[in-house]
């Protein structure tokens, strides 16, 4: 909360803010390689 | 409004689809590589050469993931607009692909932007929400493309799924002016658009940096998302071209 018009006990927000961005770029990546991995299986199909 | 008839979809290509052989798609390695370095160095550049702000103290140094994360999802809903218009206007079967894979990342950004925002409003506004016109703007920027999405996940068809992703596409890219001039336009709790003219020069370098890292991350999302659905695309012809060759020779 301010204190004299400056904010204090702002560590554990500035590091949950960059705890947040990594998690949600970890997450979409995690994401977009299980699609890619997906489609890349999908090319190995032998022919029926 | 006529149907969209895709060039890859023509029913002549059908034979040559069933033998032709898929090349796995690539992944730009130079790009993520690129992408996570400067994500890396951005932040560590950002905390060694920042001091703390006079007012809001460390706090400031969220600006170095808040900020970019939204130019970043503002990049991708430009690149939506546009994909949109080509839908639409050139029946274009790739624009709709990077359609989809510039509004999911677009999407991902914004909800990005919405949680750092509320992180940072907590300590310096008191409240984690308020109905603010920018962060109200930014909510209805977000529920456009979560719609997108929905909408892509519940249409089979895939010419009307082009379509009506395309018009939603705009009209939520036709938002993201209304968010950007919201802190001008109306009396808000945030404040005005931090850009390297309006931040103090200490502050300049970290955020320039940051900003490319988001970019590159943007792009590096976009494309790998873009190819695997262009893949899988194809993958899905030749599987339906080798049904029906498998069908006609039963037929005979």
């Amino acid at each position: 909360m301010p204190v004299d018009g400056r904010v204090t006990g702002e560590w554990p927000y500035v590091i949950a803010s960059y705890v947040v961005t990594w998690v949600v770029f970890a997450a979409y990546a995690f994401h977009t390689w299980r699609a890619w991995s997906e489609a890349a299986r999908s090319a190995d199909r032998p022919e029926p | 409004m006529s149907s969209v008839t895709m060039p890859e979809s023509r029913p002549d290509r059908g034979a040559a689809a069933a033998a032709e052989p898929i090349a796995r798609p690539k992944v730009p390695w130079w790009l993520v590589g690129l992408a996570f370095g400067t994500l890396v160095s951005g932040q560590v550049v950002g905390f060694l050469t920042s001091e703390p702000d006079r007012d809001m103290g460390h706090l400031q140094k969220i600006m170095y993931v808040h900020v970019p994360a939204a130019w970043a999802s503002f990049i991708a809903f430009f690149i939506v607009f546009w994909a949109s218009v080509t839908v639409l206007w050139k029946r274009n079967e790739r624009a709709d692909l990077l359609n989809a894979a510039a509004a999911e990342a677009g999407a991902v950004l914004t909800g990005l932007t919405l949680v750092l925002g509320s992180i940072w409003g907590r300590p310096t506004w008191g409240v984690w929400w308020t109905w603010d016109a920018r962060l109200t703007s930014t909510a209805v920027l977000f529920l456009v493309f979560v719609g997108f999405l929905a909408l892509r996940a519940l249409t089979d068809d895939p010419e009307r799924r082009a379509r009506w992703s395309a018009a939603v596409g705009i009209l939520g890219a036709l938002n993201v002016p209304i968010v950007y001039m919201s802190v001008k336009w109306w009396r808000t709790l945030h404040q005005l658009q931090s850009s390297p003219s309006t931040v103090d020069a200490d502050y300049v370098l970290g955020l320039r940096w940051n900003a490319f890292a988001f970019a590159f991350a943007l792009a590096a999302f976009v494309t790998i998302r873009y190819r695997t659905a262009l893949f899988a695309l194809a993958a899905d012809r030749r599987a339906e071209a080798r049904a029906l060759a498998g069908g006609s020779t039963d037929a005979r």
